[in-house]
């Protein structure tokens, strides 16, 4: 019984092979658009899912809430002194004050985020992100002269490159002491940007800020999980015409498709009735043809896969990251780290092989139903 | 179907099996990088560097949230990247 299957099966498959060596050109074709489709979206979720790992790791330490203050909806420097006040809302365990602006350097043309932490830096001192060392070309050591509030220029030693795993989120960070960035900004010494608090409870962040914001109606409440949020939504349905565009060139692909194996061409249909002639059932049509498909489908789906991972985590997403680079001057270089989702490769498989399997194989059933006399 | 196909077969389908076992393994597996910044700079770590080129974009949850969208939310942008970003809803 086995045998006379596989003996069965054996010979379907050789009947296939004949049929993709008689239109070699066609089922190229396919397996091209299909691995190319696969690729583009699986560059694209799989970046993703990049990016949603890596806000994982990375954004876990941001501060739980942050609280800045407006005026008129732009957002304004604010005093410290109002952190007393925070720090005594239940479930608010500690609360800092944050220096950050930005610097836009004319003669590189780029924008740097200057941070101010408390740390061991001396004054004159900086730490920078590889992005913005790569663009002066410079290492720890070098100098860098930046132009102060006052056209002033301000001289900073590099002190270190921020670390190459890091870079996702540093390279364009400029890191100075507080008292330099007070000079570089003017910042009188009672104001600072915004206040980071933390509030170790998830449950009680949404409470807290509920409280902050009665308290303060000038203020806008951040709570960390927005800020994950931001990044788990990238390429989601926010993104409309990218994927208004792209869906359009997948609804092409497949009307091609339809054209091309719906088998309703004449030639084709008198294949179906020769075979039924020669007493093949409607099923065996149906299981050739599903082969057949099948492994164009499943083999475009693969090699798209594949490429599509070797883009994103060997090759660093060169062709995500030039649409995603926009016009900034900085882009981080490393920090894509190889991982697998496999909901993302489901996906993949749910957009090349379902849809091409069904558009091949619905036609077809309808067709060797047919008796083959009425396809003379 | 000859012994030749059946062989193209054969090795065909053990690469693709073992190029998704080494995918599997090499992108699940790996010792994760630790947290190399210190815990006063990952204070300043809210959001990717990835898109550089304006506030709204380097921060987008913690720039001025009125600017960017100001001649309407339904107005075009200049900046591509804001077409990959959500929109920053403001917190109640």
């Amino acid at each position: 019984m086995t045998a006379h299957f596989l003996m069965r099966e054996g010979l379907l498959l050789d009947y296939i092979t004949t049929r993709f060596r008689r239109s070699v050109l066609k089922w190229l074709g396919f397996c091209f658009l299909f691995t190319l489709i696969t690729f583009f979206y699986g560059s694209l979720f799989f970046f993703s899912d990049l990016l949603q790992e890596q806000a994982d790791i990375w954004l876990e330490d941001a501060p739980d809430i942050v609280v800045q203050m407006q005026r008129g909806g732009r957002q304004q420097e604010m005093d410290p002194a109002m952190l007393e006040t925070l720090r005594e809302i239940r479930g608010v365990a500690d609360g800092r004050s944050r220096l950050w602006g930005y610097y836009y350097d004319a003669a590189t043309r780029s924008a740097y985020t200057v941070i101010a932490p408390e740390s061991t830096l001396q004054q004159g001192e900086a730490i920078v992100g590889r992005g913005v060392a790569a663009l002066w070309q410079f290492s720890a050591g070098d100098s860098i002269s930046l132009e102060d509030g006052n056209g002033d220029s301000m001289v900073f030693r590099i002190h270190s490159v921020f670390p190459e795993e890091s870079d996702l989120v540093t390279a364009d960070l400029f890191q100075i002491t507080p008292a330099d960035f007070r000079r570089l900004f003017q910042l009188p010494e009672n104001l600072v940007t915004d206040l980071a608090l933390s509030v170790p409870q998830p449950a009680e962040r949404a409470n807290v800020a509920a409280k902050i914001k009665e308290s303060f109606p000038r203020s806008r409440v951040v709570v960390k999980e927005d800020l994950h949020n931001t990044y788990r939504m990238i390429f989601g349905w926010r993104s409309a015409i990218f994927l208004i565009i792209s869906v359009v060139g997948l609804l092409a692909l497949l009307i091609f498709a339809i054209d091309q194996l719906s088998g309703l061409w004449s030639g084709e249909r008198q294949e179906i009735a020769l075979l039924r002639c020669l007493g093949w059932t409607p099923g065996l049509v149906i299981r050739a043809r599903f082969y057949e498909v099948g492994f164009i489908a499943l083999f475009s789906w693969l090699t798209g896969t594949l490429l599509a991972w070797c883009h994103i985590y060997l090759l660093g997403g060169g062709l995500v990251a030039s649409v995603l680079r926009g016009w900034s001057a900085i882009f981080p270089q490393a920090g894509f780290y190889p991982m697998l989702n496999l909901e993302s490769v489901g996906y993949l498989f749910c957009i090349t092989v379902v849809p091409l399997l069904s558009v091949a194989l619905i036609p077809i059933w309808k067709t060797a139903n047919i008796d083959p006399e009425a396809l003379k | 179907m000859n012994r030749g196909h059946l062989v193209i077969g054969l090795v065909l389908a053990t690469a693709s099996i073992a190029l998704l076992l080494l995918l599997v393994l090499y992108g699940g597996g790996g010792e994760r990088h630790v947290t190399a910044l210190s815990s006063e700079t990952a204070l300043y770590v809210t959001d990717f560097a990835l898109f550089t080129e304006a506030p709204h974009t380097r921060h987008p949850r913690l720039s001025d949230l009125r600017t960017a969208y100001r001649e309407g939310p339904g107005a075009l942008e200049h900046s591509v990247s804001s077409l990959f970003l959500p929109h920053p809803r403001e917190q109640q």
